[in-house]
């Protein structure tokens, strides 16, 4: 596998298009969506802001990772694909120790968040998962004010933070995830009144809030339309200028589309994992190459 | 272009596929047909009934708003008034007021305590109790709601009001509460008891409502760091709030109606307890509901004209408070749904 190095440096149509285009513009948002269908470059020769070794997970008597071992690189779109069932989503829920919730959970290995361990002793679970944010496959807004979706995980954290601090805050949050324009009005009108992709950004702006370092998605447009889907990817890729972003996905052009690096899980183990380009253009195994071209998953 | 049964020419000449008849019959039809009138008729039965309930109820009370008006609500006595309807030569006279007043606070002492103790029930059954004690829990709970009203009242007669009588109600209550004897069976009694009554209605439905929240709100909060103790407060409490509130309002609803164990406990002294000596002494205060009126003047006493006119003003409230409890309980049931995202046109 040769890549130039012209081509790791950012592609400057490319990000240009997405700051020119019109968001309400349907047109030129899928005109962008196509100019990035080719595999994205940009250099993942980075800091890794995870590190996971030898990571075994079991639910019970049921082993769904084996020995997986990967770096995420910071600031930079990492994706995690591979068929229904292949762990990927299991991978990512260790990361913010989100599986501790489930009491048949086991695991072995090492994740190392910015070079410290994140199930040590003296770890603050409360502290990993303001690091490293969270946005699930279904939008799940609180059933409450948009404002106070963002103002209750402030709070959170910040539990003495000024009103006026605050609104601060929560612009900033909806800025970030590109939904304060459409709510800058409604800002006490009910999160559930938004549209799906609305939601999401909303649930993203939430994560963006307590100023994590790490945003992880877990298949975050699964249930969304393409247009949604669009803007949503378009948001990606301007928060990983600020954030290592790590996303589930089993949409191989998505993963195309923005990632950076790319991690493909089957059956429970991680069988190759590089810059999206060469996964995409060039897999080193014979599985990744049969998934990415569409034979099975 | 219309497709036929005969499989011919369809579509450019090519044959229809085979096997699909739409005009085949198909058994059961005809319970579909009779199904909707008999359900229908039994519909319409059950909602005349309750019409000409309320409609048999008002007319039978309506002699004494006639006489009476806003007096009914306003004035008290109801005790003496009871000795002097049984007089043929006095004029009937009856005020209610101390019978509402009764009905009102035990409930609303009653609701007080569920709410704290039900709310910690339901908490604890839904998020936090381990699976092996949440069955046993929840049937001990629900059991609660099917013990006869009256076993509640034996037992609050036998064992709380002898309670508050040794231990709570101070030696010199005479010179403390000089107006009214005070025993033991009091408007604290009533709430006691009431209580445990209607706690199974409430944690029954703020269960079902803490059940109802999904488990993406739970992991939402926990993602954004909160402690599983900070989602049940911060984010399932609040959006459960309707459900808790229409768990609430049914228990009034079952509260308000209760006779019999009120009536054996409370004191059965219409009187309406005020804060004058403290609120303990309030609590230690006999009452009477309304319920509990009708039951106990229900018999012989239904002869007197006046005195049935009177029991009927007292179902009509009472009927009153209940239709407007449920609605209440309607409307917070639908304000919890539409919170849900269960939009419906038919909600119950």
């Amino acid at each position: 596998m040769r890549v130039d190095d012209a081509m790791l440096r950012e592609d400057p149509t490319m990000s240009d298009t997405f700051l020119t285009a019109d968001p309400n513009d349907t047109f030129s948002m899928l005109e962008g969506m196509l100019a990035t269908a080719a595999p994205r470059v940009r250099s993942t020769d980075v800091p890794s802001v995870f590190e996971v070794r030898a990571l075994d997970v079991s639910y019970g008597s049921k082993r769904v990772l084996h020995d997986v071992s990967l770096d995420i690189p910071e600031k930079r779109i990492t994706a995690f694909i591979g068929p229904s069932g292949c762990g990927k989503s299991t991978a990512l829920r260790c990361l913010n120790r989100m599986n501790d919730e489930i009491p048949t959970f086991k695991m072995r290995g090492k994740i190392r968040l910015a070079g410290q361990d994140i199930r040590g002793k003296s770890v603050n679970v409360t502290a990993l998962r303001r690091n490293v944010g969270m946005v699930f496959q279904q939008p799940n807004p609180f059933p409450m004010s948009i404002y106070d979706n963002i103002a209750l995980a402030v709070r959170e954290h910040e539990s003495r933070i000024a009103r006026s601090t605050l609104d601060g805050v929560v612009e900033q949050a909806l800025r970030h995830a590109s939904l304060w324009d459409e709510v800058k009005g409604n800002l006490k009108g009910s999160a559930l009144s938004l549209s799906g992709g609305q939601q999401q950004r909303l649930c993203i702006a939430r994560a963006l809030a307590v100023k994590p370092a790490v945003i992880m998605l877990d298949e975050p447009c699964a249930s969304l339309d393409p247009i949604s889907t669009a803007r949503i990817e378009e948001l990606l890729l301007e928060l990983s200028a600020d954030y290592s972003i790590v996303i589930v996905t089993h949409n191989m052009a998505q993963a195309k589309r923005i990632s950076d690096k790319v991690a493909f899980f089957l059956m429970g183990r991680l069988l190759e994992m590089g810059d999206a380009l060469q996964v995409f253009e060039a897999p080193q195994r014979q599985e990744t190459a049969e998934y990415v071209r569409g034979a099975f998953g | 272009m219309a497709p036929n049964s005969q499989g011919a020419a369809y579509s450019a000449g090519t044959p229809a596929p085979e096997g699909i008849d739409l005009s085949e019959r198909v058994s059961r039809t005809s319970s579909d047909r009779y199904m909707p009138y008999l359900l229908g008729a039994a519909a319409i039965f059950s909602g005349l009934v309750v019409t000409l309930l309320i409609v048999f109820v008002v007319q039978k009370a309506w002699p004494v708003f006639h006489a009476e008006g806003w007096r009914f609500l306003t004035h008290g006595g109801w005790d003496t008034q009871l000795e002097d309807a049984w007089d043929p030569a006095g004029r009937a006279f009856f005020g209610v007021k101390q019978l509402i007043a009764g009905s009102v606070f035990s409930t609303m002492g009653a609701l007080v305590v569920s709410l704290v103790l039900g709310l910690g029930c339901a908490v604890f059954v839904t998020e936090l109790a381990p699976s092996w004690i949440k069955l046993p829990f929840e049937s001990v709970v629900q059991l609660l709601a099917g013990i006869p009203s009256v076993v509640f009242g034996l037992v609050g007669l036998m064992v709380v009001v002898p309670f508050i009588s040794d231990h709570v109600v101070p030696a010199n209550i005479g010179d403390i509460v000089p107006e009214i004897p005070i025993n033991g069976s009091s408007l604290l009694a009533g709430v006691t008891v009431l209580s445990f009554m209607i706690l199974p209605f409430f944690v029954t439905v703020a269960a079902d409502s803490l059940r109802a929240i999904p488990r993406s709100y739970i992991d939402g909060g926990l993602a954004l760091g909160m402690t599983r103790w900070r989602t049940i407060t911060r984010i399932q409490l609040p959006a459960a709030t309707p459900g808790l509130i229409a768990g609430l309002v049914l228990a009034a609803a079952r509260g308000i109606g209760e006779a019999i164990a009120i009536s054996m406990v409370a004191g059965a002294i219409a009187f309406v307890p005020t804060l004058q000596h403290g609120p303990l002494y309030m609590m230690l205060e006999p009452i009477r509901t309304m319920a509990s009126a009708i039951v106990e003047n229900g018999g012989e006493a239904m002869s007197v004209p006046a005195i049935a006119a009177a029991l009927f003003g007292l179902a009509t409230l009472l009927l009153l408070f209940s239709i407007s409890l449920s609605l209440l309980a309607r409307w917070s049931f639908s304000l919890f749904n539409r919170r849900m995202g269960i939009v419906t046109d038919r909600s119950l």
